[in-house]
């Protein structure tokens, strides 16, 4: 279900990444607001055929106490309240319902809860192979709840087929892969109720102007709030009133964004989001990614940009070859262990010594090699004990070059 | 059925129905204009200055006795095959097949509708326009007909005439419609979903030259379809309309069962 859960049973208040902050105070109208009552909770006040109904103080076994009205529900059993409009309350929140109670300080109080961690996207050995024998191979992912995951690789590794086995648009030849815990095959269209999706190409009805493309998906998904959509709009700043086929390809990209997250779903599947949007743009895209993931939502994205990645995920997979190599937290990919030196050397025949010792090389210049290290220091040294060492400097890595170590030598020189 | 799907497609396509329909309304009108009740005769000469195994394949060979089973021998003998058929496989090639060859099926499908909901959609169009196509062509037909030769036309004879054509290019739209579910390029889609129907309307016209090429009719559904049979009530004609309605029913089933389960490259 998303980050719905986060979201309070029927009403739109966000709570933010779990965490409920501020006043329950005139925002939800009488009903809303399920209380829960542990055992070993006292109750003093007003009371009604027997149980707790009006005004009254509840003291909770931790010591947490609220003070208020309570109705309770009719239909429901013992220990199951509502908390009527006005109701001044702070406390721990988990799948909509309050599970503990503090105090008003926020200072003492904590405030963040873990969310009990759930699989929204996941891919149990999925393999989908294509007549000329490409494809994905036994991948095995899942992407928690609130969670940005990255899906790292060059063109042509698997993330596409990947994310074509996600929407249901084709069937695994083994394995499967579930969206909120619907099969991605047999609950292709189920699964689109809270899902947007941006296709890795922008193929649309051109003919049409965005306006009337908006309008038909508005209408097919059976209506949404015009007030996102036109926020969106003019967030990237996009003028949806031309016929689709005199926009440019950065535009016709925007349109596509629009699209994914005009319904407000609670998971997005985004291909290559950022590709033909300029610097500009693409900043506009992280900051929406960050707000989404914000309000809880559970992204994957694919690219094979990796500062894009660093800049909005969490996790990233990474794909060679359609199988999975490795799936990292992105901090600790950033901070891999491998590491460039560039080496200044005295002589041709040094170089060739280098190469010879079995070193990972990668960009070499007339004097100066980059040679790639992670965790065989001592080779490196002595290696560089038997040349003619000129100048010895590390090289500020970038995720690319992290990346690489997943994709061998040869990526690596090109 | 989605409604919203219904209008767009419509929408996108009404240019083609327009002049198609444009097509048939000027030929309906002309061959009716070209009737003379007191001078059948002279029409008849003047076909039979053309070689004769030309007017065997149009199937000009009946005797032609009165307005009805002139414009059914003239018109339906042969336009009203070529040019529904030309239209279905253009609209069906539109409906289905070229939206996924583009990519903006997958649009479609990143709304909450299954695929059987979103290609019956199409279906629906399909022969709902292939019925407005020909329903209107034969209402200009009457209107036409009764404005210049009053009397002359036997209405209810051309209306089963004219149920029986809708049908039979319902089957024909049937053929073309399963075949753009089955494939994913346009160029497949165009090379079956038209070249089947071309197929069959080839054989027709072979058949209709007679001789050897008698077993031919087995091979193609518009043998199924004898416009001067039905206009001297020699024709089953319920059963004929069974069997083209039972094609369409089969063919656009089996056409949303393989597009709900096949694997699409979006």
């Amino acid at each position: 279900m998303g980050g719905e859960k986060r979201y309070h049973p029927r009403s739109s208040i966000p709570w933010v990444g779990g965490r409920y902050r501020g006043e329950l105070k005139g925002d939800l109208p009488h009903g809303q607001g399920m209380l829960i009552l542990p055992s070993g909770t006292n109750y003093e006040g007003e009371w009604k055929e027997g149980k707790p109904h009006g005004r009254g103080r509840i003291s909770f076994p931790d010591g947490a106490i609220y003070e208020g009205e309570l109705y309770r529900g009719k239909r429901h059993g013992y220990g199951k309240y509502y908390m009527p409009k006005g109701t001044v309350l702070t406390g721990l929140w988990e799948k909509g319902s309050l599970v503990k109670l503090l105090g008003e300080d926020e200072e003492s109080s904590p405030y963040l809860i873990r969310q009990k961690k759930r699989e929204v996207i996941s891919a149990n050995k999925l393999t989908f192979m294509y007549k000329r024998g490409n494809g994905v191979f036994d991948l095995d992912f899942a992407v928690d709840n609130g969670e940005v995951f990255g899906f790292l690789g060059p063109n042509g590794a698997g993330k596409t087929t990947t994310i074509r086995n996600l929407l249901g648009f084709v069937k695994p030849d083994r394995g499967g892969c579930s969206v909120a815990g619907l099969d991605c095959w047999k609950d292709a269209s189920k699964i689109q109720k809270q899902l947007g999706y941006l296709p890795g190409e922008m193929a649309f009805f051109e003919e049409m102007t965005g306006t009337q493309f908006l309008n038909l998906l508005t209408a097919m998904r059976g209506g949404c709030k015009k007030v996102r959509r036109n926020a969106l709009l003019e967030r990237f700043e996009l003028d949806p009133s031309p016929k689709i086929r005199r926009m440019s390809k950065g535009t016709k990209q925007k349109m596509g964004l629009v699209t994914a997250f005009m319904h407000d779903p609670g998971i997005y599947i985004l291909d290559e989001p950022t590709s033909g949007l300029d610097p500009l743009m693409q900043n506009v895209f992280v900051e929406l990614i960050r707000e989404e993931r914000e309000r809880g939502k559970t992204i994957l994205m694919s690219s094979h940009n990796f500062e894009e990645t660093y800049r909005t995920c969490d996790r990233a997979g990474i794909i060679r070859e359609g199988r999975l190599v490795a799936v990292q937290d992105v901090h600790s990919l950033k901070s891999s262990q491998r590491k460039a030196y560039l080496v200044t050397l005295g002589s041709p025949s040094d170089l060739e010594y280098l190469r010879a010792a079995g070193l990972e090389l990668g960009r070499v210049n007339k004097h100066t090699v980059e040679v790639f290290v992670s965790g065989n220091y001592d080779q490196f040294i002595q290696a560089l004990a038997e040349c003619e060492v000129l100048g010895l400097d590390v090289v500020n890595q970038t995720l690319e070059q992290v990346f690489m170590k997943y994709y061998g030598r040869e990526a690596a020189l090109e | 059925m989605n409604p919203p799907l219904f209008k767009a497609t419509a929408k996108s396509n009404w240019a083609i129905f327009v002049i198609f329909l444009a097509i048939l309304l000027m030929y309906m009108s002309i061959m009716i204009s070209m009737f003379d009740p007191d001078d059948i005769e002279a029409i008849i000469e003047m076909y039979e200055t053309l070689p004769q195994g030309m007017l065997d394949a149009f199937g000009f060979d009946a005797p032609v006795t009165d307005m009805a089973s002139f414009i059914a021998l003239y018109f339906y003998g042969f336009l009203v095959l070529m040019f529904p058929m030309i239209y279905c496989i253009i609209l069906a090639n539109r409906l289905v097949a070229a939206h996924v060859d583009r990519g903006s099926m997958a649009y479609l499908l990143t709304t909450p509708n299954s695929r059987v909901k979103i290609a019956f959609t199409q279906a629906v169009y399909l022969v709902l326009s292939v019925a407005f196509l020909l329903g209107l062509t034969s209402a200009a037909g009457v209107a036409v007909a009764e404005a210049m030769f009053p009397g002359e036309m036997d209405i209810p004879i051309f209306l089963s005439l004219n149920l029986v054509t809708i049908l039979m290019t319902i089957a024909v739209s049937s053929i073309c419609f399963f075949f753009s579910c089955l494939f994913s390029e346009v160029k497949y889609s165009i090379a079956f979903g038209g070249g089947v129907p071309v197929f069959f309307f080839v054989i027709n016209m072979l058949r209709n030259i007679g001789g050897n090429y008698d077993w031919l009719q087995y091979l193609t559904i518009y043998s199924q379809f004898n416009p001067h049979q039905i206009v001297s009530g020699e024709e089953p004609v319920l059963q004929v309309c069974l069997i083209f309605a039972g094609i369409a029913l089969v063919l656009f089933s089996a056409g949303i069962a393989i597009f709900s389960r096949r694997n699409l490259h979006l």
